[in-house]
């Protein structure tokens, strides 16, 4: 009688153990393969916790020390819109180690967290490629201090140290990926996966672009065996004994591009507008083929709105200052700021401070480096002067002011001290080292000059013994207002051109040098006055944070 | 008057509140703990996939373990049938006689505690007596025996001048009891007086053979091992016993705190003491070998958590660890025995819980050496954490429900130290027992 009872309750276990059993079962399958409690999860999730908890702390200290007034956070002002232009700075990382292999490129998680902890601090906010193309066409507005982060290659080490840092401070980021290898290859020790490459697309914070296909090594560019980049150099055909064809050539670079956009598209289904050059060569290098440049880009633009390079050996603006002219362009080239691993968090700041426009009226009497760029020889800055002095003979020296890039209509005056009284060389309208106007004023000449897609042109020019460059401080003045470039000497001299490029319409100020013979030909610079001519203020697509 | 009515009815209501709030907490863990047993399940299962068997096997092991639990829910509703079939009035009537059985040597300590609480339970003076088998003490034993004589006429004791084994104690003093039924004690053990009664009443329903009391150790707050002990006694009492009564099959009425029905045990009495395995006398696991005679003759052996003893549990490690060796080959060979009738005497407790546990008692050395030795060295790989995660977290269903059935219990959290102790050694000492199963040597404890 007993056991009749017993075998109910025996019954009911059946139930209950059968339920359980089945539940077990089926969420054992169902959670199989997910992403927590490895070890790198609970890692990550430890280093989540340490980051928060420091950045909180940082936070914490910078909110006291700006109620104790030390001025550093700083609100905007109308001024900060008004003059802005298509400004976005683009950060280019390769690796974040946990140890430093000491290589320049790649960067210590300590150190990376520095950077962006005081990036955050400042104020400034990522943005995604897809806004960035819609910002310089145009469409829409961004936050004041706004920035693109991105990443090249696709390493693992980037992902999993760079990404609890960027959770913590609520960046996103770009990862230029090298499809063959998460595609292809399904990832190796060093590079991504498909699955984590999905886990990093699915967290939000993170965008796939191209970076190449299988691009990314070097290639054999002539019979010597000599090798050079992938894109930039046609390669050689030791089979044939002889290199590619133009044809042959734009078949394989357009091969790539093409292929990394459809591996992408396909398996993370996006839309891919980016693509960023191997090692930052879009054929602007020393390269086998002279028409590299121009045919890659062509064939890369016809593919992706948004190109990316970086280094570029010329003199540049850190910030990107594309032309109005460009919103109709098919695509933007785009320089990347390529960081430097021994920046400290307040050294990128002032980086990224230096490349926000500057406001006219401006005036530099060099009590700090406001952003002046070395691009070759020394930039020095002490004692309330600018000195430019080239590193060896025969060579040059050259430096541009970060920020001044989308300066329309302008008039500066400099104070000046040419110390062998050889001349004198002025950036106007400054867009890169291919593209800008100067004034050059030499012993017996004066000149308004141009350079446009690297062809240097002559606009307007003074010949006459009587032009002597002053001993001790002078002054020049500048002004340029539309098409019409004025170069004046304080001792009366002058030139003038109307007819700069219409593509020049834009630009910022630099110097430029170049050895002299005899030596002794730095150049001092001790004041800078720039005011703007026009009272009408440029387009101001960019806007102040609403929520600042 | 009515204020204080009012305050009754509002403390009666914040604590069924609390009540509430207590269960849904626990309830709340038992759920956070299966997700996550499941989710590392799932991380062993993707190691795994390449071997079913493990996969398989990590399943069921993880399956019986709750199963157990589940066994355990019903324990109180399968009790109350036991009694549901007798009328209050027979029960409150039922007083069988009662003989106390108490091998003992060398116990000059323990043993007028024991003999004074048995006189002391709360039961009619002429419907019990008590029979001590004095085996062959050295010390004063045998002097306090007879003191305790001249206090209690009802005190029978018989003196072995030789020792020969609790064995055999045990069946000289079923031998002189004439109770119905025979309280078996360890020397160091009693029964709480007033619950005493518990343990009888179920002998009221004809087809109860034996009863198993609740027994917690009477030394419990004594060091860090006692109070593991403690802990661990409530889990196997309360838990694991009482999941097996479920079923009206107990195999193991503890030696420390059992009763049984003299008729069951009689008849075969003589076989049970001269049980041998592997050709020699068995020594150890007495209780078990008399629970397995009350369940080959098909009577039910069940446990009950209304009737409380107490007994003395080893304090130092060395004492412990003979006692588990002790209680493991115990347990090897009467399970040997049990399997040659359980599947005839219960197909479902047989092949739900006894060969099941069988398997995952003899298999959890291996595995646990698997995951803890073997995969770290040769696979470098994570399971010893999944391996350390999952028994914690077993553990950790088992306090819940620790919780829920013993909420004045204060040892809860030494289950997870025994939990950590158990697999990273007690378990293994199986080997050892196995090994050394042919030491017949007797035991006190």
């Amino acid at each position: 009688m007993l056991d009749k009872r017993i075998n109910r309750i025996k019954i009911y276990f059946f139930a209950i153990s059968g339920i359980v059993v089945i539940a077990l079962f089926a969420a054992v399958v169902g959670l199989k393969d997910n992403p927590y409690l490895t070890k790198s999860y609970l890692e990550s999730y430890i280093t989540n916790w340490k980051y928060q908890f420091e950045f909180s702390r940082m936070k914490g200290a910078a909110l006291a020390s700006a109620a104790l007034g030390d001025g550093t956070g700083t609100e905007a002002t109308e001024a900060d819109v008004e003059n802005s232009g298509s400004d976005i700075p683009v950060l280019v990382y390769h690796g974040v180690l946990k140890k430093s292999d000491g290589s320049g490129i790649n960067l210590t998680d300590e150190q990376f967290k520095n950077q962006m902890f005081a990036l955050k601090q400042a104020g400034y906010t990522t943005i995604t490629p897809d806004q960035f193309l819609r910002y310089l066409r145009g469409e829409i507005v961004l936050p004041r201090k706004s920035f693109l982060l991105t990443f090249d290659d696709g390493r693992k080490d980037s992902y999993y140290n760079g990404d609890p840092i960027l959770k913590t401070v609520g960046y996103n980021a770009t990862m230029f990926v090298i499809s063959h290898f998460p595609i292809d290859l399904d990832g190796t020790n060093y590079y991504l996966s498909k699955e984590e490459l999905q886990q990093m697309q699915d967290s939000g914070r993170w965008d796939l672009e191209a970076h190449t296909y299988n691009g990314h090594g070097m290639i054999q560019i002539d019979q010597g065996g000599d090798t050079g980049y992938f894109f930039g150099n046609k390669a050689w055909l030791p089979s044939e004994g002889r290199l590619e064809t133009d044809q042959e050539y734009a078949e394989r670079i357009s091969e790539d591009l093409a292929q990394v956009k459809l591996q992408l598209e396909n398996t993370y289904h996006k839309q891919v507008n980016s693509f960023a050059f191997p090692f930052g060569d879009h054929g602007q290098e020393a390269t086998n083929y002279p028409d590299a440049d121009q045919v890659l880009i062509d064939h890369a633009s016809a593919l992706y709105p948004l190109l990316y390079f970086q280094y570029g050996g010329g003199y540049r603006f850190n910030a990107n200052y594309f032309n109005i002219a460009d919103a109709a362009k098919q695509s933007f080239l785009v320089r990347r700021i390529d960081i430097n691993p021994n920046w400290s968090g307040a050294d990128i700041v002032k980086v990224m401070n230096n490349a926000e426009p500057k406001i006219l009226p401006y005036t530099d009497a060099f009590a700090t480096n406001n952003g002046w760029i070395a691009s070759w020889g020394l930039t020095k800055i002490a004692n309330g002067s600018l000195t430019i002095t080239p590193e060896e003979a025969n060579a040059g020296a050259a430096t541009v002011l970060d920020g001044t890039g989308g300066w329309k209509d302008y008039q500066a005056h400099f104070v000046v001290n040419a110390q062998n009284q050889n001349g004198v060389y002025i950036w106007v309208r400054f867009q890169d080292d291919n593209n800008n106007a100067a004034c050059n004023f030499g012993n017996g000449f004066a000149h308004v000059e141009e350079t446009v897609n690297g062809k240097e042109n002559v606009l307007q020019g003074a010949t006459n013994d009587s032009i002597r460059i002053p001993a001790g401080d002078f002054g020049v003045t500048v002004k340029v207002e539309g098409r019409r470039l004025t170069c004046t000497l304080d001792n009366g001299v002058s030139v003038q051109s109307d007819f700069l490029d219409p593509s020049l319409n834009q630009g910022g100020i630099g110097f430029k040098i170049w050895e002299h013979p005899n030596g002794g030909s730095d150049l001092t610079v001790k004041r800078i006055d720039a005011t703007s001519i026009s009272d009408v203020p440029v387009a101001a697509s960019k806007a102040d944070d609403p929520s600042a | 008057m009515n204020t204080r009515a009012l305050d009754i009815t509002k403390s009666y209501e914040e604590k069924r509140r609390l009540d509430w709030a207590y269960v849904t907490l626990l309830m709340v863990i038992a759920g956070i703990a299966l997700f996550f047993i499941a989710l590392v399940k799932s991380k062993t299962a993707s190691e795994l996939l390449s071997n079913p068997f493990l996969l398989a096997y990590s399943i069921f092991v993880t399956a019986f373990q709750l199963s157990r639990l589940v066994s355990a829910i019903f324990f109180k509703h399968s009790y109350a049938q036991v009694l549901s079939s007798i009328s209050p009035a027979v029960l409150e009537a039922y007083e069988p006689t009662v003989s106390f059985v108490i091998p003992c040597k060398n116990e000059e300590g323990a043993i007028r505690n024991t003999v004074t609480k048995c006189f002391d339970a709360a039961y009619p003076e002429d419907k019990k007596e008590v029979i001590v088998i004095n085996d062959g003490s050295t010390d004063r034993t045998g002097e306090i025996l007879e003191e305790l004589k001249s206090e209690y006429p009802r005190l029978t004791v018989i003196t072995f001048e030789k020792n020969q084994g609790k064995r055999y104690g045990m069946a000289a003093g079923f031998k002189a009891a004439t109770g119905e039924i025979v309280i078996q004690l360890d020397s160091d053990s009693y029964f709480e007086p007033k619950s005493f009664r518990e343990v009888l009443k179920p002998f009221a329903n004809p087809e109860i053979g034996g009863v198993c009391a609740h027994a917690d150790p009477e030394n419990a707050d004594q060091n860090v091992f006692t109070k593991m002990q403690a802990a661990y006694y409530f889990m196997s009492f309360r838990i694991l016993k009482a999941a097996e009564s479920t079923y009206g099959v107990v195999f193991c009425l503890s030696g420390c705190s059992s009763a049984y029905r003299r008729s069951v045990v009689m008849p075969h009495l003589d076989a049970w003491l001269k049980e041998r395995f592997l050709g020699l006398p068995v020594t150890w696991g007495d209780d078990r070998g008399l629970t397995n005679v009350v369940l080959r003759e098909g009577y039910k052996a069940i446990y009950t958590d209304v009737a409380k003893a107490y007994t003395i549990v080893p304090s130092n490690f060395k004492q412990l660890v003979k006692q588990q060796v002790r209680w493991k080959k115990g347990w090897f060979v009467n399970s040997i025995f049990a399997s040659k009738f359980i599947m005839k005497r219960d197909p479902f407790v047989a092949f739900f819980y006894f060969f099941p546990l069988t398997l995952v008692t003899l298999m959890t050395p291996f595995m646990a050496t698997r995951a803890v030795i073997y995969n770290p060295l040769y696979h470098h790989n994570a399971t010893i954490l999944f391996f350390i995660t999952g028994v914690f977290l077993v553990a950790a269903l088992i306090v819940v429900f620790y919780r829920f059935v013993g909420r004045d219990n204060k040892y809860w959290p030494y289950i997870f130290a025994w939990t950590a102790l158990n697999s990273v050694f007690l378990a293994f000492l199986l080997f050892y027992a196995l090994a050394t199963i042919q030491n017949r040597k007797w035991g006190t404890r």
